[in-house]
């Protein structure tokens, strides 16, 4: 009897022992901390293979694996780029990003800004369907607009169309969207794909159910979503543009990504994306694979409580910037899948200035310190989320400033728990730093700056966190919004990043690369710099 | 060893030795019982390494927590034992802070958890009545829990922290000892000598403690062994999940889930601190069994 308790016992150690292999899978939500970026390569819009049948294993079906559930597969009511991914295949935007983030047409033939920020007029494509045979038009899109400006409609993404006051009908496909306010930013809204046009046959019949009948213009219809494990697409029959030789896509869901990393190595998978910096090196080996690594638009940082002691000092925000040795970050943290941040929006964000690094500089921070009145540093927590890729900035973080005397206390949270603590006016704030990432998905700066770093997005409402505002950041970018002109909108969006980097608000850390990898045989494939899937122009080779 | 072939050790013989005259001597019988076990024995001296391994491990945190951005994982060498982790970490000093903390985390909840779990347990073995009544349901309820589940719970409702920790994982003992303790004080108070003592008034509570208690005392110490490998394990569990401590302490749980990303280039950052929490878990388990052997081997668990 001992011999068979020792037995149970051994296996019980072994189980916990393995246990560390299984559980927990990763995470990641479309603000936060994706890995990713450099060397845009997705081969876009050429050659589609000339492949009839997608001969090989594939058969004509795409299998890509991604690392959670996507929540809805209404473009209005989304708000993770898992989610985007898969609506990208089955609905089209009046107008989109191509590679390299640059406002492209897709649906409209043309747009154009009226000169004082106060509407947009779209020419639209001809000869369009959705895949239920409604024609798209002028109505189709009105219809849309109206449903997304309605707060009634209660959707998620109501801050984007916020500022429609009216759709106007000019013709069978020209539309005019009035605003009741400036609004310069407003070409990068209708560019987001939150703006992607649903039947409007769909709407009317299913109503608020909609997101369980998704019915668009693009390549892709809906065939069946099985939760928690995966979403089938089948090619459209009334798609308007180049159809490939890829018949059907099945978006798997897959949180672990060691599991999507095996999948992708035995062929189950043709394309995986997040891939963790650290498998890279092993996947490269291997050459039936192919990985890539593109910039984000994301920026990581730190946001600072700017309303309590000590990070109400713009000394002691600037002391931590100096502190933190970016470029060790980049190497520690990401693997060397990162740039230093150079401003609070990435490069590949529209409107971006470049600023003067803080280079990493141990004594310059513990002077910045002394001069603040902490020669000795002080104590303070850092919260963010509980990814396994976010706790291993944090402890970067924690270990980089134990060097100049600053005690870092980590606190990874759920989601859930997480929000409850960020989420609150400042009064009733405890939370002194923060880490995480923000990418904004309309492509503009106004979109990177305004909802986290002015007066009216404070929290609860807003994701300014740390109370941070400055009149000069706040008058330059509302100038930004005034106006349509180009050349004004990038000065004022200068001025803007100039003054918020010298105030430091955050300690401004890296801009990731995306990192993915498909199977040899797979071309066209690609992430985009918001982190979302392009798969509209994939094919296979062999 | 077992070539003392006249007083079979294994022989269901109770306290009172077969030499009538000598006074019984219970240690001398349970030591020879003790090490006629090869495993226990050599269990008890890998407990003994990781029990010292445990109070050095103190002094050693600081190493454990410098990183090393030059050696970031790094296989085990001569320079790093157990190699580096992703921090460039040293792993063996990890581990060994590590230990420090699962042994100070076991052995503290399932010290707490016994003490409260074998006073209820007393309570509602001698006096039955209302008092088992309601002892005994509660410790129902807590045993319906699997055990990391309960644990999970009193987490989110205290925190994470190494105190909560220890509280959680006591929660979690003390309905097991209870139950243990409420079924041996249950035979035990019916035995003559009980019932002699209560007849010439002596106290309830010397009773208890004098009488009942020596009775129960080798199931808890036996008992009190093996929990704290389970102990360990749970505590593991939370630093895993990310509920114990905080993820840059070097607690073995929480070393655990940093390598899980690592598992495919560098497993030796798994290899490390599972290895660690499976062997301790293994010796106490052995070292609980063998105890148990040489206590009684009437006794069952």
């Amino acid at each position: 009897m001992p011999a068979k308790t020792k037995v149970a016992i051994l296996a019980v150690a072994m189980i916990a022992a393995a246990g560390g292999i299984t559980a927990c899978g990763g995470s990641t939500n479309s603000g936060g901390s994706t890995a990713g970026n450099h060397a845009a390569s997705g081969s876009g819009q050429n050659s589609t293979g000339s492949g009839t049948a997608a001969g090989g294993s594939s058969n004509g079906v795409l299998t890509v694996a991604l690392n959670g559930n996507p929540t809805t597969t209404d473009p209005y009511d989304t708000q993770d780029n898992l989610s985007y991914t898969i609506e990208k295949t089955m609905y089209q935007g009046l107008l989109g990003f191509d590679k390299n983030m640059k406002i492209v047409p897709v649906l409209a033939q043309s747009y154009t800004v009226a000169p004082d920020a106060k509407s947009i007029t779209f020419t639209l494509r001809q000869g369009i369907k959705f895949a239920d045979g409604t024609p798209f038009n002028a109505e189709a899109v009105k219809v849309n607009l109206d449903r997304a400006k309605d707060p009634n409609s209660h959707l998620k993404r109501y801050s984007l169309f916020s500022m429609i006051s009216q759709v106007k009908v000019l013709g069978d496909y020209k539309v005019e969207v009035d605003l009741n306010q400036p609004f310069g930013a407003i070409a990068g809204n209708f560019a987001h794909p939150a703006a992607m046009m649903i039947s409007p046959k769909a709407l009317q019949e299913y109503g608020s159910k909609v997101a369980q009948h998704p019915d668009g213009t693009g390549p892709y219809e809906f065939v069946y979503w099985k939760d928690g494990s995966d979403l089938l697409v089948k090619q459209n029959p009334n798609y308007w543009g180049t159809k490939t030789n890829v018949k059907e896509i099945d978006f798997k869901f897959v949180p672990d990504e060691a599991t999507s990393v095996s999948m992708l190595e035995s062929g189950e998978a043709q394309f995986v994306f997040p891939i963790p910096t650290d498998q890279v090196s092993s996947l490269q080996s291997n050459s039936d694979i192919v990985v890539k690594h593109t910039p984000s638009i994301v920026v990581d940082y730190i946001a600072f409580n700017t309303t309590v002691k000590p990070f109400n000092n713009p000394l002691v925000r600037q002391a931590i910037n100096y502190a933190i040795d970016k470029n060790g970050f980049v190497q520690v943290v990401d693997n060397g899948f990162a740039q230093p941040a150079t401003s609070a929006i990435a490069p590949n964000t529209w409107g971006y200035a470049k600023q003067p690094p803080y280079d990493a500089n141990i004594q310059k921070a513990k002077d910045l310190l002394k001069q603040a009145g902490y020669p000795n540093g002080f104590t303070a927590t850092l919260v963010s989320s509980n990814a396994s890729g976010t706790v291993k900035a944090d402890q970067f973080i924690q270990q980089q400033l134990q060097q100049v005397g600053i005690t870092v206390n980590i606190q990874p949270l759920d989601s859930a728990t997480l929000d409850s603590e960020i989420f609150v006016p400042a009064s009733q704030s405890k939370l002194q730093m923060y880490f995480g990432g923000w990418s904004p998905s309309t492509g503009d700066a106004d979109w990177g700056l305004r909802p986290l770093l002015t007066k009216a997005d404070f929290p609860p409402t807003g994701y300014n966190l740390g109370f941070y505002t400055d009149p000069v950041v706040e008058q330059a970018i509302q100038a930004g919004l005034d106006t349509a002109d180009p050349t004004k909108r990038q000065q004022a969006y200068a001025t803007a990043q100039a003054q918020i980097w010298k105030d430091a608000p955050w300690a401004f850390l890296v801009v990731p690369d995306n990192v993915f990898a498909y199977r040899s045989n797979l071309q066209g494939a690609y992430v985009m710099p918001d982190s979302t899937l392009s798969l509209n122009n994939a094919s296979f080779t062999n | 060893m077992a070539s003392n072939a006249a007083p079979a050790p294994n022989s269901p013989v109770p306290a009172p030795p077969v030499a009538v005259v000598h006074r019984p001597r219970p240690w001398r019988a349970f030591v020879r019982k003790f090490l006629h076990q090869p495993v226990t024995v050599a269990a008890s001296v890998v407990l003994l390494a990781i029990l010292v391994a445990a109070v050095v491990g103190a002094s050693h945190y600081q190493l454990a927590q410098t990183p090393d951005y030059s050696a970031v994982l790094k296989p085990p060498s001569a320079k790093h034992l157990f190699g580096t982790d992703e921090f460039g970490r040293d792993l063996f000093q990890r581990v060994l802070a590590g230990a420090h903390m699962s042994i100070l985390v076991g052995v503290s909840s399932v010290f707490v958890g016994s003490i409260i779990g074998t006073l209820l347990g007393l309570i509602a073995g001698y006096y039955g009545g209302w008092r088992e009544g309601l002892i005994m349901r509660l410790t129902d309820i807590l045993l319906a829990f699997p055990g990391i589940v309960l644990a999970i719970g009193i987490m989110a409702v205290l925190g994470s922290g190494m105190i909560n920790v220890i509280i959680a994982v006591a929660i979690f003992t003390v309905p097991i000892f209870v139950r243990l303790v409420q079924g041996t004080t249950l035979a035990v108070k019916e035995l003559t000598y009980i019932e002699a003592a209560r007849t010439v008034g002596v106290g309830d509570a010397r009773i208890l403690f004098r009488y009942v208690f020596p009775n129960v005392l080798p199931t808890i110490v036996v008992y009190f062994t093996m929990r704290i490998g389970s102990a360990i394990l749970i505590s593991a569990s939370l630093g895993f999940l990310g509920l114990g401590v905080s993820p840059s302490e070097p607690e073995w749980g929480a070393m655990l889930t940093s390598a899980q990303e690592y598992i495919r280039n560098a497993p030796w950052t798994i290899m490390a601190p599972g290895l660690a929490i499976l062997i301790t878990v293994i010796a106490f388990n052995l070292v609980g069994d063998g105890l148990r052997d040489a206590v009684d081997p009437k006794l069952k668990l």
